[in-house]
């Protein structure tokens, strides 16, 4: 399994990419999916979920800003087709956990996922789309299993 | 090669070139999405003498050789044909169904130690209201889930009780917490609504 894009967050005015997934939730608690992430072959080996969803902290709430599938891309998805009436912002009240977004450098490469290892690791905890803390995890340099 | 099918040919690449053009055109006028970074860490570098000299000279080259010659397939895929539709192994049905989990992952079910507390449909909707003040969830019980929450409630039993549950699942990629409501009559607990599923523990 290829590296998968990040999906990225703008917070704090910058923009950043993130490994977590909040859109899976959503699917997974039943919301309808128009098919992202189910063809097979997939459009692109490092995209395997299908889209990139563009996410937003503001004012203490995570919102899901816009939806992006790869040109060409067998599934027209966009927020409007996912949440049809909210085609430009919608509150991620579904989502219960912690964002994780990489920053510095690349310690260690994995070539599948989200499991690479960066210098450090911004962690926002997140309860029912609304942010109740964040923290910063710095990372080593892991060893090998063996 | 006769004349006449020469003057086809050329006529054929002419119409590619135009389309080359007027697709560059076009990206440049509408340029596609952002672009997202892989590694967010990683710093771009400025680009080598090598890369330039691709960029200005190899670059276009190698496009048109390849685009004018294949310029109806390109485009096509370029645009979004549906190609896969033509395609004989494809389950069109798959994609139209809604998600499900595969077999091998659709293994929780709520338990009788799951169970917390027995609710009226009237307490549990009063409690899931989602409100947000920039308006971007539906004014309802669950917000964007209420879809999900009604075919739940009209698919149970009227005999059927109520109760919020929080169980956990064990699967291959991890432990998850999973939260809900979950249909019970007498004994025998009956199908579930999830609000939450969360990673506990990374395998």
């Amino acid at each position: 399994m290829t590296a998968q894009f990040f999906e990225a967050l703008h917070y704090d005015g910058r923009e950043m990419g993130m490994t977590t997934e909040p859109l899976g939730d959503y699917f997974a608690l039943g919301g309808a999916n128009p098919g992202l992430g189910l063809d097979w072959p997939a459009d692109c080996t490092a995209l395997w979920r299908g889209y990139i969803g563009t996410w937003e902290i503001l004012r203490g709430r995570l919102y899901l800003i816009a939806i992006n599938v790869l040109p060409g891309s067998r599934v027209a998805a966009s927020l409007e087709t996912v949440f049809p009436g909210y085609p430009d912002r919608v509150f991620a009240h579904w989502f219960t956990g912690t964002l994780r977004i990489p920053q510095g450098k690349v310690l260690k490469y994995v070539h599948m996922g989200h499991q690479s290892t960066f210098e450090r690791d911004l962690l926002i905890d997140v309860e029912r789309g609304v942010i109740r803390g964040e923290r910063v995890r710095e990372n080593e340099v892991p060893q090998d299993k063996g | 090669m006769n004349t006449v099918w020469l003057v086809y040919l050329l006529c054929y690449l002419g119409i590619g070139v135009v389309v080359l053009i007027a697709h560059r055109a076009y990206r440049a006028w509408k340029p596609q999405g952002g672009s997202f970074p892989i590694f967010p860490g990683l710093q771009e570098k400025p680009p080598s003498w090598k890369a330039r000299l691709f960029d200005a000279i190899v670059g276009p080259i190698v496009v048109l050789l390849i685009f004018v010659p294949l310029w109806p397939l390109l485009l096509s895929i370029e645009y979004g044909f549906p190609w896969h539709r033509f395609k004989f192994w494809r389950d069109k049905a798959k994609t139209d169904a809604a998600f499900t989990w595969p077999e091998s992952e659709a293994g929780f079910e709520v338990t009788g130690a799951d169970l917390l507390e027995k609710l009226s449909r009237a307490d549990i909707e009063a409690a899931e209201m989602v409100d947000d003040p920039l308006h971007a969830v539906p004014d309802k019980p669950f917000g964007h889930l209420n879809g999900v929450w009604q075919a739940f409630v009209d698919g149970l039993a009227p005999e059927s009780e109520l109760w919020s549950f929080r169980g956990l699942w064990k699967t291959p990629y991890g432990d998850y917490q999973m939260q809900g409501y979950v249909a019970r009559q007498g004994e025998k607990l009956g199908p579930h609504f999830l609000t939450s599923q969360r990673l506990r523990k990374e395998v």
